[in-house]
């Protein structure tokens, strides 16, 4: 089975290269698409609604094809309620397009702890779907990083991060919905390496790659891999 | 020109629908997933699906080994079935229908009366529509040279040699000698040269030209695009090919492999706003109804220039 027939579609270039890392340490061998775009026209190539727009329609198209895509997932971020989005909403856009190409829908069950795998009633590849940070709360990644620190130096750390971020005052330019991403660049900044990335974080065992909610990630994703 | 296709017991395909083509069409697929026969399915309906026709499409694959068996290998699976092959539009206003008992042209740009007796209507539309094709294999000097003639005749002489300046720009004239052999004359040299001589660039080219001129107001064909021409030349092979199927309204079918052309096709359409080009891809179904059949997916420009873009793999 060739990679490029895996494929993980993630939001942007961020993703891709955490994700990356995390494909390389569970030795999976998966193709992350999209591609960050070369200089072609410019058109727009990143975030949730090329994802949901482009991506993931053309990934669909391409399934129903022999031998063009055997094993297919899309990590998308939750984002917050108060950009309209959120766990349920997000669950809803991007389900939304595999009904339309025909795969099972199931209710949302009460509890999900391990992401869910959509099948096809005319078996076509099934598709997973795991939505960030813990395909259950609002949030992005970087919350699933953020709340499963490894040791209690990085939470010390991460504490002095939330001081300096809280003492911005009018130098904050983030917008509030952007706090988790500040808060891990910041933890990030002051690593041995300053300003390593969050993949390499999660190689250099920065996060608790062991705890409930990141290996129930993990194993999601080895369950659609594997 | 077809506005989609619909493709039934036709060869590889048992029934294969295209919703939508647009002037130029690029079709690509695995091996085996039937692109040449979708070229020759257009090449059969040009010529109104008469048995003459299909037989020389499977004379042209070496396929009519025996004069018993030969209509047989042109039914889906090889043998010969009642409700017999259809190739035209999605809608069956135009196209044609063959089967033993039957053969039926439907072309709704006739217009016929309603009462208009139904035997007539088969034979009025006796023309076969403009098409020309380009195979894998460079066609010999001869048959380019009937082609040649007729373009002086209309005075079209400078597509020829237009063309050849994309691969060399000190070409000045293209022509052919008595015995039919074509020759080349360049800026600043004594001698003309024949083409032959030249690389097999030049020749593709030519007879990319060449043949797109004879499918003015109707099909060409091109197997395997790609064939011959070095990658730095076929965006502009393409922006010459998109401006003259608009001039000579002529509907464009191309096969490739290459990323390459795939990438020069996507710049081409994306820019040509007057022209629109598609990505069709074709391959076997997946899923567990009709697992196997030739299925086919349509790209529009937007969508074809994000795959390019993303390098997302499609062929």
């Amino acid at each position: 089975m060739s990679a490029e027939q895996r494929i993980l579609l993630v939001e942007g270039q961020d993703d891709r290269d955490f994700f990356q890392k995390v494909i390389c340490q569970l030795k999976l061998s998966v193709n992350i698409e999209p591609e960050t775009p070369k200089d072609f026209c410019q058109t727009e190539s990143d975030g949730i609604d090329v994802l949901r727009t482009r991506a993931l329609p053309i990934a669909l198209k391409r399934i129903q094809e022999e031998g063009r895509i055997t094993r297919i997932a899309v990590i998308a971020d939750a984002d917050a309620q108060e950009q309209g989005y959120g766990f349920a909403k997000r669950r809803e856009q991007i389900t939304s397009v595999l009904r339309d190409y025909g795969y099972d829908i199931p209710q949302l069950p009460e509890k999900i702890v391990k992401g869910e795998i959509f099948t096809h009633p005319d078996e076509y590849t099934p598709v997973g779907l795991w939505i960030m940070p813990t395909h259950r709360d609002d949030g992005m990644l970087e919350d699933l990083l953020l709340g499963n620190l490894n040791n209690t130096t990085q939470q010390s750390l991460l504490a002095k991060a939330d001081e300096a971020i809280s003492g911005l005052g009018e130098l904050r330019t983030f917008k509030d919905t952007h706090l988790s991403k500040a808060r891990l660049s910041t933890l990030l900044a002051w690593q041995k390496k300053p300003g390593t990335s969050a993949g390499k974080a999660y190689q250099a065992g920065v996060f608790a790659n062991e705890s409930a909610a990141l290996s129930a990630f993990t194993h999601w994703l080895q369950q659609v891999f594997q | 020109m077809l506005d989609s296709l619909h493709i039934k017991n036709f060869r590889c395909f048992e029934d294969l629908t295209i919703p939508s083509l647009g002037r130029v069409n690029l079709i690509v697929g695995k091996n085996n997933s039937g692109k040449s026969t979708l070229l020759e399915a257009v090449i059969a309906f040009a010529q109104h699906g008469r048995e003459a026709a299909l037989l020389d499409i499977l004379n042209k694959r070496n396929e009519s080994y025996s004069n018993q068996l030969k209509l047989e290998s042109i039914y889906f699976n090889g043998s010969i079935s009642p409700e017999g092959i259809f190739v035209g539009n999605k809608t069956q206003t135009l196209g044609f229908h063959f089967s033993e008992k039957r053969h039926h042209v439907f072309d709704d740009s006739l217009q016929l009366p309603d009462n208009f007796p139904q035997a007539f209507q088969n034979r009025i539309n006796s023309h076969n529509y403009p098409f020309s094709s380009i195979d894998t294999c460079i066609k010999p000097d001869k048959d380019m040279a009937e082609i040649w003639d007729d373009i002086r005749i209309h005075k079209q002489d400078n597509l020829a040699s237009e063309a050849l300046q994309l691969v060399d720009s000190k070409v000045e004239n293209v022509f052919y000698t008595t015995n039919r052999i074509t020759m080349v004359s360049l800026a600043k040299e004594r001698k003309a040269r024949p083409i032959k001589s030249m690389g097999e660039g030049m020749s593709r080219l030519l007879q990319l030209f060449l043949h797109a001129f004879q499918a003015r107001g109707g099909y060409l064909m091109i197997d395997e695009f790609e064939n011959g021409l070095h990658y730095s030349i076929q965006e502009e092979v393409w922006e010459k090919l998109f401006k003259l199927a608009k001039e000579l309204d002529i509907q464009i079918f191309a096969t490739t492999h290459s990323r390459d052309t795939l990438e020069a096709f996507a710049k081409v359409a994306v820019a040509n706003k007057e022209v629109e080009g598609k990505l069709i891809t074709l391959g076997k179904n997946a899923g567990k109804t009709n697992r196997g059949r030739i299925i086919s997916h349509v790209y529009n420009e937007e969508e074809l220039e994000w795959i390019v873009n993303t390098r997302t793999e499609i062929r």
